[in-house]
């Protein structure tokens, strides 16, 4: 008889190069995939030359380019991704190659979805594992921001015609091949550090205490947090440190298997539905939210939240710190670690900031009890709560 | 899942939360229940705003959520209120397919059958909330244990 107490599933498809000055020993593997006409996406080209320098790198490996996608739009739409479809098929294309941000990343993931899944309709391949794999389209992504967490994850969310956001949950949609390399990462300034660390750095805390946690992404999770904690000032100060953004986006990816696995928790939720109602930058929604939704769950994840200030603080402020504070002291370091963050750049740090009124809540909530990350969070979220937080931060 | 169908339904007439959640579900919304390999199953369907239940295997409309519990102890975990939805997704003990927002609904919903059909111990024992509850708990639970099935 099976004890559910042992029984964990894990699931990660994806082969990584993770380097410095790895990508054209990455892509020289490439043809043995089979791969001979890549159909390429990415961003805008004018401000970055690593789309360039992919495309170099993958042309002298013998693939050829067989059409180009430049994603403009801030989130994935199906007119989009119809018309990527077609081009697609008349150029005959046999992969997809991915070269960006995260808006790139996941609309080449909803490609490759349609694609394998070979239907017409969104609404097909809608919602959790409605997708069935009939032909195989090899998907390479090559993240180009820092500390990105969607590269690894099997979910993609799309806008459909009335403008809704969709999530999609499928195998499918993970990539198969992965290359990570900080000398491609061009676009950068303090910002974009700031929103892809913070963004790693709330989900790998809601992952390490999600309900759906098990071993192998509790490790990575701490890894993660260490990994942030030891790189992030250091990119800040300078942009040029490809080890310290190799190290950003190592936890990223981490993060980015761990959702898949682990899923997240009501910060992801809240910041997701506050991003939609008020159109705000997620990562800014999320720095708002992190510190409450963290106090909210504090009474059942404090063990958790206690071992997690190791991987914060380091040794010496670990053991100066009384075992039934630590918890408490995660919190209050992560909130002044953003308030720092944010203040030096000008970022909004209340809800009244981002322009949500008392009348927008309601559909806030509605929005976070959609989500179904609040499903693993460690506490039973009700809707008098997700008030309860949303007011506190206003 | 006999009497789990029977307090759903018994819940989606009398609980004001219930009847919200049943709302934002669009009409003919199927739901079904299945354990593994060949086990018992149980399907909700919305008809004109209703809740009804049924416990046969043959399905007229493929269903919006499809809930399969990979084996009997998962199953009897959750339909003996041991382990709420949350906790058997927490641990895979089911593979869901299908609509996310209409999964999470439904696992509100069953939030709310827990806190009528489970005593206060049995909340407390199991980690699960205890909700408002707009319906007489003993009502419910009378109409769990000798009302009508599937209406």
């Amino acid at each position: 008889m099976k004890n559910s107490g042992f029984y964990y599933e894990f699931y990660n498809p994806s082969k990584t190069v993770c380097g410095v000055n790895c990508l054209a020993g990455a892509v020289e593997r490439l043809p043995r995939l089979g791969l001979h006409n890549a159909f390429f996406v990415c961003d805008d080209i004018d401000k970055s030359t690593a789309v360039d320098e992919v495309r170099k790198a993958v042309n002298a490996v013998k693939i050829k380019t067989g059409a180009m996608y430049v994603i403009s739009e801030k989130a994935v739409c199906l007119d989009s991704l119809r018309e990527m479809r077609n081009v697609y098929r008349v150029n005959n294309c046999d992969c997809i190659i991915a070269c960006g941000d995260y808006k790139v990343i996941n609309t080449a993931k909803t490609l490759r979805l349609l694609l394998s899944a070979q239907v017409a309709r969104f609404e097909d391949v809608k919602g959790i594992n409605a997708a069935r794999k009939k032909t195989d389209i090899p998907l390479v992504v090559i993240p180009t921001s820092v500390g990105i967490s969607n590269v690894m994850t099997s979910s993609v969310s799309v806008k459909d015609d009335k403008g809704q956001t969709f999530e999609c949950l499928s195998p499918l949609a993970a990539p198969d091949y992965c290359i990570v390399d900080p000398t491609l990462t061009s676009v950068f300034d303090a910002p974009t550090t700031i929103a892809g660390a913070l963004e790693s750095f709330a989900k790998n805390v809601e992952e390490f205490v999600s309900k759906q946690a098990v071993t192998l992404t509790k490790c990575m999770n701490l890894i993660a947090i260490r990994e942030i904690r030891d790189n992030v000032f250091k990119v800040v100060n300078d942009p040029m440190d490809v080890h310290a953004v190799l190290g950003l986006q190592r936890a990223g990816l981490l993060a980015g298997i761990c959702y898949s696995n682990a899923s997240a928790g009501i910060t992801h939720a809240l910041a997701g539905a506050l991003s939609i109602v008020s159109g705000a930058e997620n990562y800014v929604c999320t720095g708002i939210v992190f510190a409450a939704c963290m106090r909210y769950n504090l009474d059942v994840a404090e063990r958790d939240y206690a071992q997690a200030l190791y991987y914060i603080v380091g040794d010496d402020k670990y053991a100066a710190t009384p075992a039934e504070d630590r918890a408490r002291t995660l919190i209050e370091t992560a909130e002044r670690l953003i308030k720092e963050l944010f203040e030096e750049n000008g970022l909004p740090m209340s809800l009244t900031q981002i322009n949500v009124k008392e009348e927008d809540l309601d559909r806030i909530v509605e929005e976070t009890m959609k989500s179904y990350t609040l499903v693993t969070n460690p506490k039973n979220v009700k809707k008098e709560d997700v008030y309860a937080i949303l007011r506190s931060v206003m | 899942m006999y009497f789990f169908a029977k307090a759903v339904v018994c819940c989606s007439r009398y609980d004001e939360d219930f009847k919200k959640y049943v709302g934002m579900l669009p009409e003919r919304f199927v739901f079904r229940f299945r354990i593994l390999p060949d086990g018992a199953s149980m399907t909700l369907v919305k008809n004109n705003d209703r809740l009804s239940a049924s416990t046969g295997k043959e399905l007229l409309h493929k269903p919006d959520v499809d809930v399969c519990f990979k084996n009997v102890e998962g199953g009897f975990a959750f339909f003996s209120g041991r382990k709420s939805f949350a906790k058997c997704f927490a641990q895979s003990a089911f593979v869901i397919y299908g609509d996310v927002s209409g999964m999470m609904t439904v696992s509100h919903m069953f939030d709310i059958v827990g806190s009528y059909i489970l005593t206060k111990r049995m909340l407390r024992k199991y980690d699960r909330a205890l909700l408002p509850r707009d319906a007489g708990v003993h009502k419910v639970r009378f109409l769990t244990l000798f009302g009508r099935f599937g209406q």
